[in-house]
């Protein structure tokens, strides 16, 4: 059942004889999603589980006509994209827990200076070193709150092999568009583990590219970081390229010179709040399976939300009335989609393998209902039986 | 014309030696008739962060100790550039780890060093230039730590153009800019400053000081080394192909096409296979999988394995289904195939919760503690123990034949490699006629 909220909407196709299937890994799929949406400049520096990510990419970037190279540490991973974004190029770069907390100051300077990069956070159990090969989804307010300041980022998070597709895509879309970070935030189970797919059969989002400063007779004034309504996103000129652009990591006015003038400053940070928020309500994707007369949602993301759909399939098959919503854009919360999804139900379960952190959002969203959080950080999933202990009668 | 005389004067102290670099950079690009729209400074945090608004070329101003990454990551991205940074003797410190890695790679970046032996933004702290015995706001009786030679370093690093000079020393200075610029590797200029507001009133520190530590450091300066080599941006990019058909066709993994049936009649079935490291576990799990594939089956599958990848245990966990999979773990085993003794401690704990409808088929050499589940021993002896998982999976499809036994045999058929795929075939017999 889909309830015309906006988002990503898979349908489960039946298995037909004579389609060609795929067994293979996330980080397969989102190598080739990358591609596919046009990144041709990749780098990244080894770890557990995102590894794979990087050796997909080394293989398969030079033979469609892009770059992939293992920096010397996290830090030069995402300064050589960051450098080839402001090139021009459409970047991406992959890691874990420990690699995200050594980009946290790039990732501020990409949102500073809006040069637009994929960040595929694949989690596995943190703190720190954590459990290299251990499953977990801890990184939900890590990602929402990575660097200083505060201002807003993008963060899509898939289910399956066919949402990691068209998410990598969409992420690249929507840091082109709003040169802006964006982050994939998956995790090992996702990425490391093999499974079924039709990646013939998966449909390719239209590729969208980042705005360029068109030179006309008034080249001359091209600003690097122009915008009349504070939503706006600045057109791009490259580094490089015949127009002298700058690039720059410090509170600047719209020719790229840094500034200390708190009018300037005021406009240059909402500017970077605005250009996400004006955009939240595209930005909500989400997906429902909601089942009328039914006092209970699941409210799920990730791959909690992937066992969500079997418990419901159980619930429904014995009698019992209960929804699911799927959140696939994490931040900004897609609180419309959400409000509408959740509706009159009067229960929510929202499950989690962290510590309580969406559930958070949850209850800012609906004061009045009764919240159920249900948690699991061992390393195993929470299964369809454990997200309705006690709960559903 | 590269720099913008209505911006001056600069932002430095009177005297700072920033100034003089600066000017003598705009005389090198002059020399050498840079194209500005193909230039661009990289400047790093500090004093010396302040130079980009000078200039009439692209800039790009990052982080601190940063700068050499991002100027690697444009010139990769554009090799035909010429890309140049500003970086203070703070942020060659902070920085260290990007500025040997680009100097070991030879990518074309050409670095100026303002090395001015202090940190001057902050308020002149020591840096990894300062001196033994030089006063600094952190070191106020003596550096006690001897500093890097940076020249030096890089040299040791593999920097093709490697040169040392003295920023009061205008004619060499514009001529070894000039000449890094031209250079086509990785080039590094170390540039012996004076800051004027921090480590020279603290120190004494002027010419004929700068002129004697050189000395007593037996120093040299002028172009170090000067190696030709193949720069790495070209590099990377001669092996770019521009293929224009789609590369989601160009996978390495194979694509399977379903041609046989099955009689699965649960919704799901969850087989472990538990051995050692170099059994080939997850390898046999892999093609048994892409044999359920090949029946229209749903497949997920689940390895687990220490680090160190070539030692203790191996399990894979695979799931067959009729749909599509949603929850990927295994609760309740139909199936555990224990083919070592570490496999077997791993599964020990799930062994109990099995009943009387799962099986167990086991090395039989192995002792299995007590559980409802059905127990087959087999007898692998004679078997490579590579394929020890294949006939046991095989073996397992005899007892449950939710599919036929054709597709395992095809899937392994379609393994690549001529001797893994016959002590593959060998191990599917066995497995089937046992
Ligand atoms: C990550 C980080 N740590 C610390 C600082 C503060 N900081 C600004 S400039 C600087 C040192 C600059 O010294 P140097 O590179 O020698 O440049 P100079 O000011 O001497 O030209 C420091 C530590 C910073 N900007 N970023
Ligand atoms: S503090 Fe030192 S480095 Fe900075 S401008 Fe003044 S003299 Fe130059
Ligand atoms: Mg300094």
């Amino acid at each position: 059942m889909q309830n015309g909220v906006k988002g990503v909407i898979l349908k489960n196709k039946g298995n037909n004889k004579g389609t060609m299937l795929e067994f293979t890994t996330g980080a397969e799929i989102i190598a080739r999603a990358a591609v596919d949406a046009g990144c041709d400049f990749f780098a990244g520096y080894p770890i557990t589980p995102a590894s794979g990510i990087l050796s997909a990419m080394m293989k398969m970037l030079p033979a469609s006509g892009g770059i992939a190279i293992q920096g010397e540490d996290e830090l030069a991973s995402i300064g050589y994209c960051l450098g080839a974004s402001s090139a021009g190029r459409k970047v991406m770069t992959a890691t874990s827990g420990p690699g995200i907390s050594l980009y946290s100051e790039n990732i501020g300077f990409a949102q500073m200076a809006e040069l637009p990069i994929v960040i595929v956070n694949v989690q596995r159990m943190g703190p720190a070193t954590g459990g290299a090969t251990t499953n977990a989804e801890g990184d939900v307010e890590f990602v929402r709150w990575v660097t200083s300041g505060g201002y807003p980022f993008i963060a899509f998070c898939p289910t399956n092999l066919e949402e990691s597709y068209r998410l990598t895509c969409e992420a690249f879309n929507w840091a082109e568009r709003l040169r802006t970070p964006v982050f994939l935030l998956t995790c090992k189970d996702l990425v490391m583990n093999m499974d079924t797919a039709d990646v013939n059969g998966y449909k390719r989002p239209s590729v969208i590219a980042r705005s360029p400063f068109v030179a006309d007779d008034e080249a001359i004034s091209f600003k690097p970081y122009a915008y009349s309504a504070l939503s706006d996103v600045p057109p791009f000129a490259p580094i490089g390229g015949d127009i002298l652009t700058r690039i720059n990591t410090s509170v600047h006015d719209q020719n790229g010179m840094l500034t200390k003038k708190p009018e300037v400053c005021d406009k240059a940070l909402r500017h970077l709040n605005e250009k996400i928020m004006a955009h939240a309500g595209e930005l909500e994707y989400v997906s429902t399976d909601l089942e009328k007369g039914a006092d209970t949602v699941i409210v799920a993301y990730g791959a909690a939300a992937r066992t969500a759909r079997e418990t419901i399939a159980m619930a429904r098959s014995s009698g019992k009335k209960m929804s699911l919503v799927i959140v696939h854009s994490l931040w900004p919360v897609p609180e419309a989609a959400l409000k509408k999804a959740v509706g009159a139900h009067k229960k929510i379960i929202v499950p989690e393998h962290n510590l309580r952190q969406y559930v958070l959002e949850i209850k800012r969203l609906f004061p009045d209902k009764e919240i159920r959080s249900v948690n699991r950080i061992d390393g195993c999933l929470i299964t369809p039986e454990g997200m309705t202990d006690k709960l559903c009668t | 014309m590269y720099i913008d005389p209505s911006k001056k004067p600069y932002p430095f102290c009177p005297g700072c030696s920033h100034s003089m670099v600066l000017d003598a950079i705009g005389r090198a690009l002059e020399k050498i008739k840079a194209d500005p729209r193909r230039t661009v400074l990289v400047s790093d945090i500090g004093c010396v962060g302040l130079s980009d608004k000078y200039f009439n070329v692209h800039t790009f101003h990052g982080l601190h100790g940063r700068s050499f990454t991002y100027s690697c990551g444009i010139k990769l991205a554009n090799p035909d550039l010429l890309v140049f940074n500003l970086v203070g003797d703070g942020g060659c410190g902070i920085g260290g780890n990007h500025l040997i890695n680009a100097a070991r790679r030879n990518i074309g970046i050409k670095v100026l060093c303002f090395n001015n032996l202090n940190f001057g933004m902050t308020g002149g702290q020591h840096s990894v230039t300062t001196p033994f015995g030089g006063k600094t706001a952190t070191t106020p009786s003596g550096s006690p730590e001897k500093p890097f030679d940076l020249a030096g370093l890089v040299s040791a690093a593999g920097g093709s153009f490697v040169a040392r000079v003295k920023a009061l020393d205008k004619e060499a200075l514009d001529e070894t800019i000039a000449k890094a610029f031209q250079h086509e590797g990785f080039a590094f200029v170390d540039i012996w400053e004076i800051c004027t507001a921090y480590y020279m009133p603290a120190n004494d520190y002027k010419k004929q000081q700068m002129d004697e530590l050189i000395a007593s450091y037996g120093f040299k300066t002028g172009i170090l080394r000067e190696e030709k080599g193949r720069e790495y941006s070209r590099v990377l990019n001669s092996a770019v192909r521009f293929q224009t058909s789609d590369v989601r066709r160009q996978t390495s993994t194979t694509l399977t096409a379903t041609k046989f049936s099955h009689t699965l009649q649960k919704d799901s079935i969850g087989i472990i296979v538990a051995g050692s490291a170099g059994m080939k576990v997850i390898f046999a799990a892999h093609t048994f999988g892409k044999a359920a594939l090949s029946c229209g089956l749903h497949v997920s599958q689940k390895d687990d394995y220490p680090v160190t990848v070539q030692s203790g245990h191996s399990v894979s966990d695979i799931k067959i289904s009729r749909e599509k999979i949603n929850y990927l773990g295994i609760d309740k085993p139909d199936a555990v195939l224990i083919i070592s003794q570490d496999g077997l401690k791993e599964v020990t704990d799930i062994l109990p919760k099995l009943d009387n409808g799962a099986v167990v088929v086991y090395d039989k050499n192995l002792q299995i503690p007590k559980t409802e589940a059905k127990l087959i021993p087999i007898d692998l002896h004679g078997l490579d123990k590579t394929v020890h998982a294949t006939a046991m999976l095989a073996k397992y499809l005899t007892l449950n034949k939710f599919m036929p036994i054709e597709a395992l045999r095809s899937a392994i058929t379609a393994i690549s490699k001529d001797k893994i795929r016959e002590l593959n075939l060998k191990a599917f017999e066995f497995g089937t006629n046992d």
